[in-house]
């Protein structure tokens, strides 16, 4: 059994999904249903909480700055001058 | 040898909803004290500081060591190095720890204890399915 409903959906969706049909040799239709389907069986539903956004802050691949905040940190304890302008 | 402490999962609003293992810790920086709210983030390569907490520490950015940018959505704002004590607690006593923040530009951004140097001073197991995570000072 199936249902026609009416969705309106963002330029940039439609984009990728005709391209998926494209490349698929899939109806655009059958590609939407196909993502609709996936969504489904994930637990979806706490990216519809707070507005739909989650913003990840993580700070992955940071390397660089741990290195900094290394050298500063093993500076400060080893008591160098200028190792850094805290006075904690 | 030190206690390993079993923390609980918490939401930042009290709900079922965000739950994300949260500590909670004093910095010191000079005569300042705050009292703060992080994430224990294993995949977050430094701690990270937001700029108001920062001010709120007595920090001067400009008196603050500029490191390499961080990476990420905290990327496009400056960070600088903030060298702080912080205890807790159950974890440190009545002793302090030196931690070291990346101190964001950013606003939005939430506490986060990272890799650098959150993880080199505790140890940290988590128990997502329990709701729980342990964490016991090196």
């Amino acid at each position: 059994m199936t249902r026609t409903i009416t969705l309106k959906i963002p330029d940039s969706v439609i984009e990728r999904a005709q391209a998926a049909s494209e490349r698929s040799g899939n109806p655009l239709e059958t590609v939407l249903t196909v993502w609709l389907e996936q969504a489904a069986n994930h637990d979806l539903e706490s990216l519809l909480v707070s507005e739909g956004v989650h913003t990840i802050y993580t700070p992955v691949g940071s390397e660089a700055t741990a290195d900094d905040l290394w050298e500063i940190l093993q500076a400060h304890q080893s008591g160098k001058p200028n190792a850094d302008k805290i006075q904690s | 040898m030190n206690q390993r402490i079993r923390f609980n999962y918490t939401s930042r609003f009290g709900g079922g909803d965000s739950l994300m293992p949260r500590l909670n810790f004093e910095l010191y920086l000079r005569q300042h004290t705050i009292e703060i709210t992080g994430i224990v983030d294993s995949g977050s390569t430094v701690n990270v500081l937001p700029y108001q907490m920062g001010l709120a520490l007595g920090a001067v950015w400009q008196e603050q060591k500029p490191i390499a940018p961080l990476a990420g959505n905290l990327g496009n704002l400056e960070a600088r190095a903030l060298l702080l004590q912080a205890s807790h607690p159950q974890l440190t006593g009545i002793n302090k720890i030196e931690m070291v923040f990346a101190w964001s530009k950013s606003e939005d951004a939430p506490v986060l204890f990272g890799q650098m140097n959150f993880f080199l001073a505790f140890d940290v197991c988590f128990f997502r399915a329990e709701n729980a995570f342990e964490v016991q000072r090196r």
